[in-house]
């Protein structure tokens, strides 16, 4: 008797869990929010993907809910190479966050076509545009149908550097007359900087690291290309005839050169293909290898991590003294930062925390903490850097050029939907790293052709979707890569 | 009564060759209580498991990146594409490997320590069991960021410390090395569920009847004949089961693999399984679409090849059953 009770029991809790479970699956929320209006307690959902800008982040929660006592902001930082996937299951699930760095994939019409964003255009009246610079909102970008969806936050600088220890480059010899630290400027500056600091220490510091287990942190390096001749390092795309050039323009197989010939030499610290960027960072201001590249946000990181640590600089990325085309880093008109959530329950709350995020004293208050440029100029004045390094990074803002934005004219580029081929350029910066490529001009032109392929078998399939497009669209053959263009 | 004659016997006894089958509703109702508890767990498996395999059938026939419903019809053209490239195969190929090379060394340490830890001279044995399970119960992610951070930040010092002795020539990058990175992936896996099998041939073994060991110690048998005559006769029926699930188990590696190499670098420790992962999840540096279809499509063609492989098991385990309840 007693153990046909236990059993009862047993079973009804069994079925109360899975129903529990299953109910709470079903029942929850599109919003985070509860309550609202009426002086009521609102909590609004905030997500982004910032680990480094965390603090500052933290802090306009903080002053926020100060001048608005009826308003708490519940953030959550995403992994960033996971933030695409959480969001859309978040969108699909409806559990949306109300207000969200939004993230470049999918791409940002889609996002608007699966009613992902809400117009702002109840609150971002001309005068609230007024604030922000010409170009900030651009139709076609972050304006479709004359519906505003966001506004950039980041001011236009080249958003990668190169950062030196000054300490292990001292300590290399690698100064002038004057004891000042020898810039690499050239890509052979870097190699012979990081074989100088690998030999100075027998071993016990290299020239040269990254980290990257993250997968996107080699084509980070890839970079140093886009002054040297690219004109997308990111994509491999050469806007003036539309196709994919890995093969075709020299830059990105010289850089390969170049980079393995580092690495023969011994300078690259030896477990950067299997550490992460956090670590490679950590790793940097512990003095284990004299260059890094990163963005801005290192800084930030490092005064979190390792306040004490003072000995680098910023400088911009090397280029190839060899390169017959200079290039530039490039901006379009438009831009993204944040957004909110079509499904959120508190639109008002949403935008009031939207509105403090762009405002100027949050752009002041972000540049006074060493997190990087706002698009606000007024923001950005030298006299607010926190430290010299950060002044040496605002000098940089300077090498940004306007480039040619095909799809402000023509949106229904976005219906075409490249899909990936592999190995991609970040595979193959691996396999060439790890020696499992060999031949590293052929594995480029190979890639150059599956991309240039895969381009237009999306146009035909939009084309047959009834899509209007046309591969003309991709190509701006007057754009001249030293000037800036006006779209 | 021989020991033979006695291993036959019990083993008659356990699953009787000639008894009438039940009809599954005769066994449901003499085993009522057994099945109401089961219930909860298979009304989840088919929400959370089976729907979803059927589900993702339909959309193998579609181009779709995962946001709105599927429209783009490609046919069957995914899994062509599937069966031609070489990347998926190489894939194949390391997910062979890992359970290949997995299942044995695990299973060989899991019953060597199960026969240690059975041993009921052994004083602390039940310390020592809960020290091999230990890392089953912890998860394979968190196994994975401690080992990467175990190889990857100390990694460095290690391989300095291994060419300062001579041993290598030059510093190794463990995860990050063609060489190493699926190996040590392989040796973090039989770390982490060896207590699995460890628990199942502990449950075996005490399983086994005393009485047929002290018939082949009356018969003069010594520990090796005990272990080969009886052990070993005793487990084969579980012992199957165990290899059975191990090799299933093994097959779908994925988190291990994901978090300590993300199948790298440049696939050499790609698995079926992140295969998969990387056409549904394009990573964010990458401008290209995701393709939850064709990943689908990948994900079916492998669950098919994984599933005639059970097949061959499953008759292969029946029909050495059926020989073994014939000869006895």
């Amino acid at each position: 008797m007693k153990n046909a009770i236990s059993r009862t029991i047993l079973v009804v809790l069994s079925l109360v869990i899975v129903s529990s479970i299953l109910l709470a699956g079903c029942t929850s929320g599109a919003s985070g929010g509860t309550g609202g209006g009426n002086g009521q307690q609102v909590t609004i959902e905030y997500w982004d993907w910032w680990v480094t800008q965390s603090p500052t982040i933290d802090k306009e929660i903080k002053l926020f809910e100060e001048a608005h006592p009826n308003i708490k902001i519940k953030k959550t930082t995403q992994v960033v190479d996971k933030y695409p996937e959480l969001l859309q299951l978040a969108m699909k699930s409806g559990t949306a966050p109300d207000v969200f760095l939004i993230p470049e994939q999918p791409k940002r019409l889609e996002q608007i076509q699966q009613g992902w964003l809400l117009p702002l255009n109840k609150w971002a009246t001309k005068e609230w545009q007024a604030q922000f610079p010409e170009g900030s909102f651009a139709e076609g970008d972050n304006v479709v149908d004359g519906k505003i969806y966001s506004v950039p936050y980041e001011g236009t600088a080249p958003w990668l550097q190169l950062y030196i220890n000054t300490k292990l480059f001292k300590q290399a010899g690698l100064v002038d007359d004057k004891g000042n630290v020898k810039v690499p400027q050239t890509w052979d500056d870097v190699r012979s900087s990081a074989k100088a600091i690998t030999q100075s220490v027998g071993g016990k510091a290299f020239g040269y690291g990254f980290g990257n287990k993250q997968k996107f942190i080699l084509p980070w390096q890839l970079w140093m290309t886009q002054t040297s001749g690219a004109t997308d390092a990111g994509s491999g795309m050469d806007t003036r005839t539309g196709q994919y050039v890995w093969g075709t323009n020299p830059v990105y197989g010289n850089w390969i050169k170049f980079f393995i010939g580092m690495k023969d030499d011994g300078s690259i610290v030896p477990n950067a293909m299997s550490m992460d960027d956090e670590m490679a960072r950590a790793y940097f201001a512990d003095g284990k290898f004299g260059m890094l590249v990163g963005g801005v946000w290192n800084q930030a990181g490092w005064a979190k991590t390792h306040p004490e640590f003072k000995d680098y600089m910023v400088a911009p990325l090397p280029r190839d003294a060899m390169a017959k085309d200079q290039t530039y880093f490039y901006r379009v008109p438009g831009g993204w930062g944040w957004g909110i959530s079509s499904k959120t329950k508190h639109p008002e709350e949403a935008w009031l925390w939207f509105n403090w995020l762009n405002s100027k004293d949050a752009a002041v208050r972000w540049v006074k903490a060493g997190q990087g440029l706002r698009v606000q100029p007024d923001a950005n004045k030298v006299e607010y850097a926190p430290t010299p390094q950060f002044a040496q990074y605002m000098q940089t803002a300077a090498d940004v050029k306007l480039a040619p934005a095909p799809s402000l004219k023509h949106p229904e580029m976005a219906s075409v939907k490249e899909q990936q081929t592999l190995p991609n350029i970040q595979n193959i910066l691996e396999g060439v790293y790890t020696g499992q490529i060999k031949d590293y001009k052929e594995a480029l032109s190979d890639l150059e052709s599956r991309q240039n392929a895969e381009l237009q078998r999306a146009i035909k399939d939009a084309q047959q979707r009834g899509v209007k497009v046309d591969p003309n669209w991709w190509k701006v053959p007057n754009w001249d890569p030293t000037k800036d263009y006006q779209n | 009564m021989s020991t033979e004659s006695m291993i036959a016997s019990s083993k008659a006894a356990r699953w009787p060759a000639t008894a009438k089958r039940d009809t599954l509703w005769d066994q449901i109702r003499k085993n009522l209580w057994s099945y109401v508890f089961v219930l909860p767990m298979l009304v989840l498996a088919g929400l959370f498991v089976v729907y979803p395999l059927i589900a993702s059938i339909q959309i193998t026939f579609y181009d779709w990146n995962g946001i709105g419903n599927p429209t783009r019809w490609v046919g069957l053209r995914h899994f062509f594409t599937v069966a031609q490239d070489p990347l998926f195969w190489n894939a194949v190929k390391n997910t062979f490997t890992y359970a290949l090379v997995l299942v044995p060394i695990q299973l060989t340490l899991a019953l060597i320590l199960a026969l240690v830890l059975n041993n009921p001279k052994l004083k602390g044995s039940t310390i020592y069991r809960a020290v091999y399970f230990s890392p089953v119960v912890t998860s394979a992610a968190m196994v994975g960021v401690v080992m990467t951070l175990l190889l990857g930040s100390f990694g460095t010092d290690l391989s300095v410390f291994l060419v300062n002795l001579g041993v290598m020539s030059e510093p190794v990058d463990w995860l990050g090395s063609p060489q190493f990175a699926l190996p040590i992936v392989i040796t973090v896996g039989i770390w982490h569920t060896l207590g699995y099998n460890l628990v199942y041939f502990l449950a075996a073994l005490q399983s086994i009847p005393r009485e047929l060991y002290e018939a082949a110690q009356v018969d003069g048998a010594n520990a090796y004949h005990q272990f080969t005559k009886v052990t070993i006769p005793m487990l084969r029926e579980v012992g199957a089961v165990i290899v059975f699930l191990a090799i299933l188990g093994s097959l779908q590696v994925f988190d291990l693999v994901l978090v300590m190499t993300g199948g790298g670098p440049f696939f050499a420790s790609e698995v079926v399984s992140t295969y998969i992962y990387h056409f549904a999840f394009t990573p964010t540096s990458v401008s290209a679409e995701a393709n939850v279809g064709y990943a689908s499509a990948a994900a079916l063609f492998m669950g098919l090849l994984v599933m005639g492989i059970t097949v061959g098991q499953l008759l292969a385990v029946r029909y050495a059953r059926r020989n073994r309840v014939n000869d006895a």
